[in-house]
């Protein structure tokens, strides 16, 4: 049967009736029906069926007294101390669980460099970083400093409202004041300009063109001091066009470095692929060569089979000499190159029968070769470097199109208009030129001249004490944004909002549009948005897309041509010599450009060369060290061209003599961590963009006084210990093992059961290339302290993960390794023993555990602890520390306070983490689901971590590898971690690379 | 059963008599006039001035004390590796120093050397002062001194206990053995000479005072008997348990893997050195006594004589305990411990370690001439060497072994800072002010032992002799 | 003497004075011999003819019963009470007891005849004892040395007593009066000592009090209960908001969070339900239905549900022939969005349990408007 209704009809209506009597509603019925529920069921009154109100207490009033009570019992029993307001979400979002951690992606630009990264957060709050693992390039690896870069969102020293006249005024005022003199200088036709650093996004090229449409005279600038003016140079003379030149390790054989250090973790894609080709389970499988020729150490360098001191000056000589070479081998040179006027026949840096195999591994490798040029090295040597690619018609690197840089001569010329009081305005956006050009007076001048100065970026710094706008920006964490990369469009979106008055550059520039008349979308989100939707997505949706964060192309830009004309001006400057010392001035692996120099995870993160943290020696060669009779840490003055810097020196084992090293990005001015930390190199920085970097006819002299280094080792050999084992390729096939006889190791007590799980870990030394990746990320996720220069340098870092560092052979250019040193949780741990409160002992699953609370702080652990991996507060590090800074810790992981023992805890948290869902889901824990924060960040998959008890994993089968070793096995610990021995493929003992 | 002097109720041969442990006459009435008058007279007004000197001392202690509670031990100079240094080098520094009270008290008593008698007392007094300033360490040195109460196992409210393998406990039970039986000792002893003292004072509060503290004793022979056999109990067990103490703080090396503490020749070399330690510090402190407190008659040369006989003896002992390691260093192929020990010799620390060798090996030699352990001077100089050397031993041990042990990527150079200094000038400080007092309000010289050997102290032949 | 005496001593000036006295007095058999002395006399104990001492048995049976119990008590908690693993040996390893052993057989053992001695065998303390307020007792603790004839019984005559000691050649002879009570066991003493504790033990109950309460709760002093860092649920005094939660940004995508249903209701017509129609999905549907949908729109999905009367709400009478004809895309819609006074579902269900839902939904609607045909469906 049927009945109409109207819709959302009274409720009445249609009735469903279960009886008859009810039908007909008796009385008898209605009681029925409402005594169906016994009495106290339903509560006392009862005003739906309009009954008599019936007598007790309901159970609802019942079981509400009831808990009431417990509540009130909890709430008395309640501990004095630790108590805190519980503040729920009032509407819950559909993806945050409280407690569970949510992972967005988005992206990170640093320089012409772009990191797709996987934000982890924490009830809306970025908490880690990692790579994205759906990008093709990345594959889920990133790079230290973007690790770290998410203590930045938290610095306590950002500007956190916009500033007039170093007065704090409001977003309106102060635009108004902008507005109006941009369109002031619209009117009158006088240009502005804009400063803002590499242009990698292509929505935001679009809203500067945009920009540039409304605003005619606009003049922008894309600066990157650390970029390398020669290598922009270079390109332009090679390509004529800026180039963005990639190595593509995967394809390459025989890898030449002028310099180039390419694996020093700023590229993930290059490590992945260097460790793929490193990780050998057996000798027979093909390796690369990788022949370094370089005047600093570099991590490339440690890593290279064969390595040549050269100075920087000098490589071009070097490498046209080789282009020579091989020309007469019969490699056809690109049309229209002349060689003649280029240096010939062996140089004097490389014995002959080195340079012999050099020339003939390149001949034999062709296509398969590749030669790197250092971005920093004479212009040159990279327009060699790009002769030698196209002679050998190298695939194994990518040549793309890539937006200009403005060098050294464009800012000289921007220099000279703003003292000519050219220009009606002056944006800065996210650069600091204050600081980082080479003549900051002369700058300062000039930037004087311009009537309005505006200033847009994070904390505060030389730039911004010169403007009367400053404009606080969002962290990249805060904004939305997308990038182009090589095989995918990638997005950037927002994983937390803006913490405090500010707003992206990007929106900034779109109210200025507005205020030029134009009418453009609202905000940038939209604008990003409609761009995407128009343009990128193919067919997918803008959900997606940032879902994913990224949508994949397989965009093949033309590689731009080799002009073989161009060669014979360079050759002609390679055969010129320089007299003195040269000083190199690279990007300091801390502060980069100086960027990061607030970046207390970063300045402590140690130099993975010397080992330096919180500082930038001059590094000095061993043998003009003993010429100047240097000593480590010796006070010295450094004189180039009139600039002078009093510094103290370190001596760099490996570095060709003559050459100097110093690091840029130190000596900052402002920031409460940068502030005075190192010195600022920045006015050794050359004019002339074809040898910006490297600066001939330095002098240094000792200037009295010695500082003690914070440097985090300070003995630099092994002595003879069989603690790093390096095999080259024939020892690898015939005895792997080497001579070491594996001690017979006898114990009183049987072994302990592992029921379950037993947790180990491998770490590949052949693929370790020693970035110190996995320290910045074991830092972020195990908020590890920062305990700051003075404490370093008495021994007192925190870090769990170290990487030890040691030289073999002659000091004048030893051979390097590289051993990441934790936390080995021993089977028997000595620490486990001596602990008399029991605060460090062994879980089931074998590792070895620390219950922080319970520790008294004997220090006991770690003097029994062969590999001193155990780290003890010695003073309060944390416990005072508030927000904004204290946001950035990790919530599942204990903060320690002093007088307390710590150590690596195989990331236990992300164990537990696993092993809940999977019990949530009914399931056993599978092979590589369980990650440690190294394991994840580490870009060269050197490091596998994984349960030894199940036959099948990855770990397992590794343990059992020809290279497999453990650390100081004849103190009978029996460690947990497994190192594969160190691979080496040099000519003589090694495969031949093709 | 038989006590120590009454082996010489049996007559002995005239030649194997030994000389009279007192000179000139001594009889119980004026033993009792001479030593048991220092509490009742006033003390010099150098005994003020040593005073304030020591207290002094003791306030710079407690202050770096203080300094280190509020801000960590971090204020100290230990770092990574040497993650143990001045706090635990006192500790054992001191444990030895008290060793020597146990020694002369106990194992004298049971080879029945009478002349322990006239020293003992002092002894054993500045056993309880040493190991008082030992244990203030253990319990500072911990990164969070206010749980330390932690480390015995009492049943805590998360029903956590303690871990019995740690030495660290061993420790614990150690010391607090060693300070309450050396106390329960020393106070058995004091019983008669308190009861002396309570006859013979006339002051009220004095009277009040010793009442108490003598129990009530009143010199029966049925309580003679038992009391006797009790010493003789408490010897023998305290000579097993000064045996044992050492050895258990030997352990905390021992038991460890760090090349040059994992040594099975560790407990007997540092029981050894304890003595070796504890009989100088007893020279220097007696001498002082001798001479200010007018007790050349009881506390004669030939005590002084034998006292540096016998550390001339450890010294030796010492000596072949250093070869050994070398030996043992060589012998053991061992790379680390070979390294470990050139580390001693020609090490960064290598001046330490030829000051430990100097101090105790080859100073004490001047001992084997009879005018160096007659002359004050002499005795005074390698006394206060070999307690500077035994330091330094501990320093030896501690820190060169640390700073450099496996991973050369760790090793590091240790510092010490001021406030390090200043806890151990603390300690000298809490020590001496302990002796000072004890030298004014108790007898220096358990006079009631002395009494017992004194000529015709004892019926028929026994007794001293003429 | 008419006062009754409890004991005669004779004073003698040398050790062997006394010796000879001792079996002259003996012989006497006036009362029970004692000698008092400075010092310990060899061989008097066999003179008086004293028991040997039972110290070394009682010290031996303790020093035992120290080493067993410091054994029980280490393996018990190690091995039974808490085990825990330290260094891969296993909880019941017993190597290590043995150090801790030793220490604690030799503190009972110590303490056994320190103590045993002084409160068993000496009955010390004891301060009312007469030799103590004897006028020989200077000399006894000097140099002189007593011999006490001590009475019996009743009978004790103290002259004969003295007379035998002189006899045995006492130079002085002192007749001891019976205990009386001790100077140290007056009221007033016993009060003043009880007043003194009781003010000590306020004192330090006091003190401790206070120490305990605020003494832990120093700036030095961390149990690492309040963490610095910021956990969920936890307030914050950053954020405007005092919220430590802060909602995600409006616009981004969580990864497994792509948002369904986004655009208007009519634009969610065109969505399937990829969900087969199964039993489990059914049972599913049902299950979430019952949780979350009953309470307003009744089980009968006609809107009448418990609480609709109660608070007078006006729920979606989902037998409605509107609802009835909606896809499925418009109520899973409806879902995700919520409607009217009707909240979104979609923080507490899983995307199948949404569709889910949609299929128990339509499995009502049909089953209150069944047609005969449908009969045919079921027909085996």
């Amino acid at each position: 049967m049927k009945t109409r209704l109207p819709d959302h009809g009274p409720v009445e209506a249609p009735r469903f009736w279960r009886t008859l009597e009810e039908r007909v509603e008796t009385p008898e019925a209605r009681q029925a029906a409402h005594d169906e529920f016994l009495p106290g069921a339903v509560p006392a009154y009862d005003d739906v069926h309009g009954l008599p109100p019936q007598s007790g207490v309901s159970r609802r009033d019942f079981l509400g007294l009831v808990s009431a009570a417990a509540a009130l019992a909890a709430t008395v029993a309640c501990d004095r101390k630790g108590q805190g307001t519980v503040v729920p979400y009032t509407k819950r979002p559909v993806e945050v669980i409280p407690g569970v951690a949510n992972y967005y992606a988005s992206a990170f630009q640093e320089g012409r460099r772009v990191y797709p990264v996987l934000v982890k957060t924490r009830e809306g709050r970025p908490i880690h970083l990692t790579g994205n693992d759906e990008h093709p390039g990345v594959k889920g690896k990133t790079s230290p400093r973007a690790m770290a870069d998410v203590l930045r969102l938290y610095d306590p020293d950002r500007l956190r409202a916009p500033k007039l006249e170093s007065r704090t005024a409001d977003w309106s005022t102060v635009e108004a004041r902008l507005h109006g003199a941009l369109q002031a200088a619209k009117a009158v036709g006088k240009p502005v300009l804009l400063v803002s650093g590499a242009l990698a996004s292509p929505t935001r090229k679009a809203l500067l063109a945009d920009l540039k449409a409304a605003l005619p005279t606009l003049e922008h600038l894309a600066y990157e001091p650390a970029a390398g003016d020669a290598a922009e140079e270079a390109a332009r003379a090679s390509y004529g066009q800026s180039v963005d030149i990639r190595p593509r390790l995967a394809k390459a054989k025989v890898i030449l470095s002028l310099g180039a250090d390419f694996l020093n973790g700023e590229d993930p894609e290059a490590l992945a692929a260097w460790g793929a080709q490193r990780r050998l389970t057996t000798a027979k499988e093909p390796i690369n060569r990788l022949w370094a020729l370089e005047g600093p150490l570099t991590l490339t360098g440690t890593n290279a089979d064969h390595r040549f001191p050269v100075a920087p000056s000098r490589l071009a000589a070097v490498a046209f000499a080789l282009a020579r070479e091989l020309a007469a081998k019969g490699r056809s040179l690109p049309a229209g190159t002349d060689l003649s006027t280029a240096p010939a026949g062996t140089p004097a840096e490389l014995p002959a029968q080195a340079w012999a195999n050099l020339v003939r591994d390149l001949l034999h490798a062709g296509r398969e070769a590749v030669v790197l040029c250092g971005a920093q090295m004479p212009a040159e040597a990279h327009q060699a470097a790009h002769l030698l690619n196209a002679l050998l018609g190298s695939e194994a690197v990518a040549l793309t199109p890539a937006e200009p840089l403005a060098t050294g001569k464009d800012l000289e010329a921007a220099v000279q208009g703003m003292a000519a009081g050219r220009y009606a305005a002056a944006i800065f956006w996210d650069v600091n030129p204050a600081f980082t050009h080479a003549r900051a007076a002369a700058w300062k001048e000039a930037l004087a001249k311009v009537p309005l100065r505006a200033w847009l970026g994070l904390v505060e710094d030389e730039t911004a004490a010169q403007c009367q706008l400053l404009l606080p920006e969002n962290h990249w964490l805060e904004s939305w944004g997308d990038y182009s990369t090589p095989g995918a469009a990638v997005l950037q979106q927002p994983t937390v909002g803006t913490l405090y008055d500010t707003r992206q550059g990007e929106d900034v520039l779109l109210s200025a549009l507005r205020a030029l008349g134009a009418s453009p979308a609202a905000d940038y989100h939209t604008y990003l948005r409609a761009r995407w939707e128009k343009g990128v997505l193919q067919g997918g949706t803008f959900e997606q897309a940032l879902h994913d964060g990224l949508v994949k192309l397989d965009a093949k830009a033309a590689a731009p041509a080799f002009r073989g004309a161009s060669v014979a001006a360079a050759a002609r400057r390679a055969a010129a010599r320089a007299e003195g010392l040269e000083l190199v001035l690279f990007p300091g692996f801390a502060p980069f450009d100086g960027r990061h120099a607030n970046n207390s995870w970063l300045q402590e993160t140690p130099d993975p060369i010397s080992k330096m943290t919180w500082d930038n020696p001059v590094a000095v060669s061993v043998q003009d060290a003993q010429a100047l009779g240097l000593q480590e840490g010796d006070f010295v003055t450094l004189t180039l061209e009139g600039a002078t810097l009093r510094l103290p020196a370190v001596i760099q084992p490996g570095q060709a003599k003559g050459v100097l090293a110093l690091a840029l990005g130190y000596g900052r001015t402002t920031g409460g961590v940068a502030k005075g930390v190192g010195a600022n190199a920045y006015p050794f920085l050359g004019l002339d963009p074809t040898t910006a970097n490297v600066r001939p006819g330095a002098r240094l002299a000792k200037a009295g006084g010695r500082k003690e280094l914070s440097r985090t080792q300070s003995h630099h050999r092994m002595e003879g210990r069989d603690i790093v084992r390096s095999l080259t390729m024939d020892e690898f096939l015939h005895h792997p093992q080497g001579h070491h006889h594996q001690p017979e190791l006898v114990s009183l007590y049987e072994e302990q059961k592992f029921p379950d799980h037993k947790w180990g870990m491998v770490i590949d030394l052949a693929a370790c290339v020693g970035c110190s990746a996995c320290v910045v990320a074991c830092q972020s996720e195990n908020n590890v302290p920062v305990v700051g220069p003075e404490q370093v340098a008495k021994g007192r870092e925190m870090h769990w993960i170290r990487i030890d560092r040691y030289y073999e052979g002659e000091l004048e250019n030893p051979k390097v390794v590289h051993q990441p040193m934790l936390c080995q949780h021993c089977d028997s741990a000595p620490c486990e023993n001596v602990c008399p409160v029991n605060a460090t002992n062994h879980s089931p699953d074998g590792l070895n555990q620390m219950a922080y609370n319970r520790c008294v702080g004997t220090r006991y652990c770690a003097n029994n602890c062969p590999y001193k991996v155990r780290r003890f507060n010695f003073l309060e590090y944390t416990a005072y520390k508030t927000e904004p800074e204290t946001l950035a810790y990790n919530p599942e992981v204990t903060v320690r306070p002093r007088g307390v023992m710590e150590k690596c805890s195989f990331c236990v948290q992300r164990i537990n983490d696993v092993k809940i869902r999977a019990k949530g889901e009914g399931r056993s824990i599978l092979d590589g689901e369980v990650t440690t924060a190294c394991m994840a960040g580490c870009p060269a998959d050197a490091i596998v971590f994984g349960d030894l008890k199940d036959p099948k994993s990855r770990i397992a089968q590794l343990v059992t590898a020809t290279r497999a070793y453990k650390v100081l096995e004849e103190v009978g610990a029996k460690p947990a971690i497994t190192y594969l021995a160190d691979l080496k493929n040099p000519v003589e003992g090694g495969h031949h690379a093709h | 059963m038989r006590t120590d002097a009454s082996v010489h109720a049996v007559p002995v041969p005239e030649g194997l008599l030994e000389p009279s442990l007192t000179v000139g006459k001594v009889t119980p009435g004026s033993l009792d006039d001479q030593v048991l008058a220092f509490p009742e007279t006033r003390p010099p007004k150098q005994w003020y001035l040593a005073l304030a000197v020591t207290l002094t001392a003791l306030g710079i202690g407690l202050a770096c004390i203080g300094y280190t509670f509020t801000t960590g031990i971090g204020a100290w100079g230990n770092s990574s590796p040497v993650f143990w240094a001045f706090d635990i080098i006192n500790f054992v520094f001191w444990v030895g120093i008290g060793h020597a009270g146990t020694l002369i008290s106990a194992i004298l008593f049971l080879f029945r050397k009478r002349w322990r008698n006239a020293i003992a007392r002092f002894a054993e007094a500045m056993t309880i002062f040493a190991v008082m300033c030992a244990v203030i360490f253990p319990l500072i040195h911990v990164g969070r001194p206010w749980l330390a109460y932690w480390l015995f196992p009492y049943p805590n409210q998360r029903a956590l206990w303690t871990n019995f393998r740690s030495p660290l406990l061993w420790d614990v039970f150690a010391v607090n053995t060693y300070f309450s039986v050396s106390l329960m000792f020393w106070y058995l002893g004091l019983i008669p000479d308190i009861a002396s003292m309570r006859d013979r004072t006339t002051s009220k509060l004095r009277k009040t005072i010793y009442t108490v503290l003598a129990l009530g004793w009143r010199g029966a022979a049925s309580h003679w008997q038992h009391y006797e056999k009790a010493y003789l109990l408490l010897a023998g067990l305290a000579t097993g348990l000064v045996l044992s103490v050492h050895s258990v703080v030997s352990f905390d090396f021992a038991t460890s893997v760090v090349p040059g503490w994992h040594m099975t020749i560790f407990p007997p070399y540092f029981v050894a050195g304890a003595i070796f330690a504890g009989f100088s510090m007893v020279v220097i402190v007696l001498v002082v006594v001798r001479e200010t407190m007018q007790l050349k008659n009881l506390i004669t040369m030939r005590h002084l004589d034998v006292m540096n006989k016998v550390i001339l003896a450890m010294s030796c002992i010492m000596g072949y305990s250093y070869m050994m390691e070398g030996f043992t260093a060589w012998y053991s192929m061992n790379e680390y411990l070979h390294h470990g020990f050139m580390n001693i010799i020609t090490g960064t620390y290598g001046w330490a370690g030829w000051i430990t060798i100097s101090c105790n090996i080859l100073i004490p030699q001047l001992l084997w001439f009879r005018k160096a352990r007659a002359s004050y001077f002499w005795m005074i100089f390698v006394a206060i060497g070999v307690t500077i050397g035994m330091w330094f031993e501990r320093f030896v041990i501690i820190v060169i072994s640390l700073h450099q042990d496996y991973l050369p990527s760790a090793w590091r150079i240790y510092k010490p800072t001021m406030i390090d200094f200043g806890i151990l000038l603390g300690t000298f400080g809490l020590f001496f002010t302990l002796v000072l007092i004890f030298a004014r309000v108790l007898p220096v010289i358990a006079t009631t032992e002395v009494k017992a050997i004194l000529p015709d102290a004892q019926p028929g032949h026994g007794g001293g002799h003429e | 003497m008419s006062k009754l005496s409890y004991a005669v001593l004779g004073l003698f000036d040398t050790p062997d004075a006394l010796m000879h006295a001792i079996p002259k007095v003996r012989a006497a058999k006036l009362g029970t011999v004692e000698a008092y002395t400075p010092y310990p006399i060899h061989g008097i104990d066999d003179a008086l003819g004293l028991r040997r001492s039972p110290l070394g048995g009682m010290v031996l049976v303790m020093g035992t019963l120290g080493a067993l119990t410091a054994f029980g008590f280490q393996y018990w908690i190690s091995a039974i009470d808490y085990p825990i693993i330290t260094g891969g040996k296993s909880a019941a390893s017993w190597e290590a007891f043995i150090p801790i052993m030793f220490e604690v057989t030799v503190l009972f053992a110590t303490f056994t005849a320190g103590l045993g001695m002084l409160l068993l065998l000496n009955r010390l303390p004891f301060f009312g004892h007469p030799v103590l307020s004897s006028k020989a007792i200077k000399g006894i603790t000097r140099d002189r040395y007593a011999l006490a004839l001590e009475a019996e019984s009743e009978a004790f005559d103290s002259a004969a007593a003295a007379q035998a000691l002189q006899a045995a050649g006492a130079v002085e002879v002192e007749i001891l009066p019976a205990p009386d009570r001790s100077p140290f066991l007056t009221s007033d003493y016993i009060l003043r000592t009880l007043g003194g504790i009781f003010v000590t033990c306020l004192v330090a109950g006091l003190g401790i009090y206070t120490l305990t309460k605020w003494f832990p709760l120093l700036a030095p002093m961390k149990y690492m209960q309040d963490q610095p860092r910021l956990n969920a649920q936890k307030a914050s005094t950053f954020f405007k908001d005092g919220r430590g939660m802060q909602p995600p940004v409006p616009g981004t995508v969580a990864r497994g969070y792509l948002p369904t249903a986004t655009g208007t209701q009519d634009a969610a017509a065109t969505l399937v339900n990829p969900l087969p129609r199964t039993k489990e999905v059914f049972a599913l549907g049902r299950k979430v239905y019952g949780n979350r949908c009953e309470v307003c729109h009744g089980a009968l999905a006609n809107g009448s549900g418990s609480l609709t009367a109660a608070y007078g709400a006006k729920p979606a009478n989902l037998q409605a022939q509107q609802f009835r004809d909606y896809p499925d895309g418009k109520l899973y819609w409806v879902i995700v969005n919520g409607k009217n006074a009707m909240p979104s579902h979609a923080p507490y269900l899983t995307e199948t349990q949404r569709w889910a839902v949609v299929h128990y939904v339509r499995a009502l609607q049909r089953a209150q408007n069944a047609k005969d045909e449908d009969l045919k469906v079921v027909a085996p």
